[in-house]
């Protein structure tokens, strides 16, 4: 595969994938998924036997998750071929490719490297074994950070273009409501820093510096999806607000999935409770895939609508 | 279709219970005269015929709005060559460019507000590259 191929402007466009199938591809996908898990879980729920909870989630989840990003970066890549240099919206989709890209690598080392799947190739060399937890916690580390950044930076980049073609309208009070909102969470997160940081403790190194990251990225994260729905309101019922709609629906199951696994990880409730935040993940980026296998489509929909006028 | 011949074909069509799709547009548009009361009751007990006329009064709308001629204008006074109308509702779409902008931009595509930034907000949202090859020949309208 060329990597950088697809990061290259002004060639021919190829011929794309087939976005209205890949679309129904992955809603289908993923509701199977979401449908089978809702069916392990009421069954581990009912007799207590989490093997078949674990199976569909490690062994099916995993894998598909790796494939639904796959999706997501080269459905980028080719949205980027469709802008030319200088134009406005080919730095948020160069920022989106990147972030395709970046989780892309960091769900194949969280789920696939990381994991003691019988497809790891890891478990074929004797010492792999002992590589497979760094694998799980760099994936952990680079999609809990650099991607959700490249993600903010793209977001934000495109809100300013909507912004400039004054397709964003100033929040209501609903929107005011919750942005004040995230403001608030965002400063309780503050305060916490500041708060750990006058208690010395022996494992403050660079991971956990990084692992702090994800809180305040998530929370510029929701605020974006938030100026996101404004930003589409105009737009609502075409094509081109279908990617952003994704987005932000996407972000906002992000957040919901990392408010539960933040539950988890204080213990604060008991984990028979927190399996809705299991189902979160998977919606969350087969969302994540379609973003730009809609805009795709929007374009091709363009192009082959000129086709028709002209052999009129 | 002359009077005579009209009044045959509603005839038949109210023998077999269902108002012709001319007497639907005339009921539409408010020039059915006397029939409209028979069509009304019609209309009051047939499903199929409601979604017809939901059809005709959805097509007349996108009639009216291309071709604003005065006629057309005010439902109800409008004077209508029926042959006329019936020949712009065979015909193919009537406007490619505003169904094609309508599917891409949605409502922005009808409001007002973005009248004039409207292939802007699609060359900007969609590339130029895609909009290149939309590029209007020798003055002509183009197609978004």
């Amino acid at each position: 595969m060329n990597f950088f191929g697809p990061f290259r402007s002004g060639g021919a466009i190829p011929a794309g994938i087939p976005e209205q199938a890949a679309a129904a591809g992955l809603i289908a996908s993923c509701i199977v998924f979401e449908i089978v898990a809702m069916v392990a879980i009421l069954l581990w729920l009912w007799n207590g036997d989490p093997r078949l909870v674990d199976f569909w989630f490690r062994q099916v989840g995993g894998p598909l998750l790796v494939g639904y990003a796959v999706i997501e970066w080269a459905a980028a890549a080719r949205v980027l071929q469709w802008f030319q240099p200088g134009e406005p919206m080919r730095r948020p989709w160069l920022l989106l490719t990147a972030a395709g890209a970046t989780h892309m690598t960091s769900l194949l080392f969280r789920h696939w490297l990381g994991q003691p799947l019988a497809s790891n190739p890891l478990l074929l060399w004797p010492e792999g074994r002992d590589w497979i937890p760094l694998c799980a916690e760099f994936g952990r580390r680079l999609g809990g950070t650099l991607y959700l950044a490249l993600l903010a930076a793209g977001l934000g980049f495109a809100l300013r273009v909507h912004g400039r073609l004054k397709l964003l309208s100033p929040p209501g009070r609903k929107g005011w409501a919750v942005l004040v909102t995230a403001a608030a969470l965002y400063a309780y997160t503050l305060i916490s820093l500041v708060y750990w940081l006058q208690h010395p403790r022996p494992n403050r190194n660079a991971l956990w510096w990084m692992g702090w990251l994800t809180d305040p990225l998530l929370a510029a994260l929701l605020v974006l999806a938030l100026l996101l729905v404004r930003s589409t309101e105009p737009l609502s019922g075409g094509l081109l607000a279908r990617p952003w709609r994704a987005y932000q629906m996407a972000l906002l199951l992000t957040c919901a999935g990392s408010f539960f696994a933040g539950l988890a990880d204080s213990g604060v409730v008991s984990s028979s409770w927190l399996w809705p935040g299991w189902l979160a993940w998977h919606p969350a980026s087969a969302l994540f895939a379609l973003a730009p296998v809609w805009q795709l489509e929007a374009c091709r929909v363009s192009v082959r609508a000129f086709g028709e006028a002209q052999a009129r | 279709m002359s009077g005579w011949k009209q009044w045959a074909v509603d005839c038949v069509a109210a023998l077999f219970g269902h108002p012709s799709d001319t007497a639907l547009l005339k009921y539409l548009v408010g020039a059915a005269g006397r029939r409209a009361r028979s069509v009304e009751r019609h209309l009051a007990c047939c499903p199929r015929c409601r979604r017809k006329l939901e059809s005709f009064r959805l097509t007349l709308a996108q009639v009216e709005r291309i071709w604003a001629e005065p006629e057309t204008q005010m439902p109800g006074t409008l004077m209508i060559d029926w042959r006329q109308i019936e020949g712009r509702l065979a015909a193919p779409p009537a406007d490619p460019p505003f169904e094609l902008q309508k599917r891409l931009l949605g409502n922005a595509a009808s409001d007002p507000r973005y009248a004039d930034s409207r292939f802007e907000v699609l060359r900007v949202l969609l590339g130029g590259r895609a909009l290149l090859m939309n590029a209007p020949a020798h003055g002509e309208k183009p197609l978004i």
